[in-house]
């Protein structure tokens, strides 16, 4: 299988400080590949890397061969890179379905369109029945007509997932997917991205504090430290691993 | 509801058809400048309330559209109708032009940056006496006569601001509209979705710059006559201000916002002096128990 993310050499600079410094890792089309690593170790800002929110000081970020380090967040989101965010990032006024809809659209010429009523152009081009689809996905189809901030947590994680879905990504990034949830929840939300994934034979990365989620989904494991790669492989090898123990339960263990 | 909401907007419409037949001409009046300052202020809105982009200078666009007008009569270089198209369009091309400047900041930045454009415009009006007449303004038989008769000028007013609503109304549901409510709501999510947030703010502040152009030729159309206070920042908080006391999260707040704001001020300087006061009693009063504007309270006897 063809690699659809290369990340070769990779490195942000703050000041003097390197929060990502010289990290290099690929993965596979098709796959779950997780990024873990203590706080501070460097995952939200190889993140904002990927997506374009930093542009690094060094390094190249290669998606399906194309070099995407330091383009423009709506460059990069178009090339099929879309993420779900860390700190539930929806949009709290529009309804469910709006914002689904606007998600749909935001990358095509629709939404350029300044006299067109919105529900009959979106119901003419399929994009109110995309919608459809995509909250049934998610579990959202009764909510649709609420305003997202009335959602619960979970759902508001969910919604958020379906947005970065509606882009149509060939990568799906996600930041802490189960951050602040219910064990509840938390097994809702592992078991809506398997199925996602497969489904749609997305290729999905995610960083995770909760390593029952990690062993328990990821084709792959990326462990960092420090702004570096300690340790990579599939969960039995990087449980395995000395050193990252060491870095999770401190050289005492 | 959509049946209510359009029998509200055609309620309203046959009431302002009738107004010329119903009040005394100075009233209609008062009624004609409260359209011009509607439109005005939902063309100001677009910005504020649609799309979250604060500005403090759209009187530029206003008093551009006014000396457009006036500036073809003065000198002699289109005749009024033509001048009165080409308005908004020019009002336009400049807001373009400064909005591509100014909205490479933020936030306060950005409210600041539309405010000096402002300023310099107002103060280009002022020093280019040659042209402009300076501080004295630009005032004669710059409107053809047909829409001097009160009347025909109420109506005209009437049509073009009636026309341009409708067209502001088709933006605010369109995809482009639901766009800009997205960047207001979360800008960097807006852009991580793929869409490209700088150019849909530069549009939306070159449209609002045409409509604010249109409403400031219209005023000519009521007042005969173009001066530099029409650019200043005092003016551009206009809109602003009538807007808030309206409700900036809905299309028709700031219009009743406009309506209410004019005849309540024209009413209160026949009363008393410290009519400011009142206002900026008014003003303090529905930001502190009323943010959603005083078109929410309609609203609410509508459901």
């Amino acid at each position: 299988m063809a690699a659809l993310l290369e990340v070769e050499g990779l490195i942000k600079r703050f000041g003097g400080f390197a929060a990502v410094d010289g990290v290099s890792f690929a993965i596979e089309e098709g796959t779950i590949h997780a990024v873990i690593g203590p706080n501070g170790a460097g995952k939200t800002t190889l993140f904002r890397l990927l997506t374009g929110l930093h542009a690094p000081s060094a390094g190249r970020i290669r998606l399906a061969g194309r070099d995407i380090a330091g383009l423009a967040p709506h460059r990069i989101a178009c090339l099929g890179l879309a993420q779900s965010f860390q700190l539930t990032t929806i949009f709290p006024k529009l309804s469910v379905r709006e914002q689904v809809e606007f998600a749909l659209t935001a990358q095509s010429g629709l939404a350029w369109r300044m006299l067109a009523a919105t529900p009959s152009l979106f119901t003419r081009r399929g994009v109110r029945a995309a919608a459809e689809v995509l909250l049934a996905e998610v579990g959202l189809s009764e909510a649709a007509e609420r305003p997202a901030e009335t959602l619960s947590h979970g759902d508001q994680r969910a919604l958020d997932v379906a947005l970065a879905l509606a882009t149509e990504p060939r990568l799906l990034l996600l930041d802490e997917p189960t951050a602040g949830m219910s064990s509840f929840e938390t097994e809702r939300m592992v078991a809506m991205i398997q199925r996602l994934a497969r489904a749609r034979n997305l290729t999905v990365l995610f960083s995770e504090h909760d390593m029952d989620v990690v062993f328990g989904i990821s084709d792959r494991i990326t462990v960092l430290h420090r702004g570096r790669v300690i340790a990579e492989g599939d969960a039995a090898r990087v449980q395995a691993d000395p050193e990252v123990a060491e870095v999770y339960l401190g050289s005492t263990a | 509801m959509a049946l209510s909401r359009r029998s509200t907007w055609g309620g309203a419409l046959v009431l302002l058809l009738i107004a010329p037949f119903v009040l005394p001409t100075p009233w209609l009046l008062v009624l004609q400048n409260a359209l011009v300052l509607g439109l005005f202020a939902v063309a100001t809105n677009l910005l504020v309330g649609w799309s979250g982009l604060v500005s403090f200078g759209q009187a530029a666009f206003y008093g551009l559209g006014a000396y457009t007008v006036a500036l073809a009569w003065l000198h002699g270089l289109a005749p009024f109708w033509l001048a009165f198209c080409a308005a908004p369009l020019i009002a336009a091309l400049v807001a373009g032009l400064t909005g591509a400047i100014a909205l490479r900041a933020r936030k306060l930045y950005f409210a600041l940056l539309t405010l000096a454009f402002s300023e310099l415009f107002y103060v280009l009006a002022e020093q280019l006496y040659d042209i402009t007449n300076g501080a004295n303004g630009i005032f004669g038989a710059m409107v053809p006569d047909i829409l001097i008769v009160p009347r025909n000028g109420f109506y005209f007013t009437l049509a073009i601001v009636a026309a341009a609503l409708f067209v502001l109304h088709r933006i605010f549901h369109s995809p482009f509209g639901l766009a800009l409510r997205a960047i207001r709501e979360r800008r960097v999510r807006a852009e991580a979705l793929g869409l490209d947030v700088a150019r849909h703010e530069l549009a939306a502040f070159a449209l609002s710059g045409a409509f604010c152009g249109l409403a400031g030729a219209l005023y000519v159309v009521h007042d005969q006559t173009a001066y530099p206070e029409l650019l200043d920042w005092v003016k551009s908080g206009e809109p602003v201000i009538v807007a808030v006391i309206g409700g900036i999260s809905t299309f028709a707040g700031p219009l009743v916002g406009a309506l209410f704001y004019q005849i309540a001020h024209d009413a209160l300087v026949t009363l008393t002096r410290d009519w400011q006061l009142v206002l900026g009693a008014l003003l303090l009063l529905v930001v502190l128990f009323r943010p959603a504007g005083l078109a929410s309270l309609l609203e609410r006897k509508e459901r």
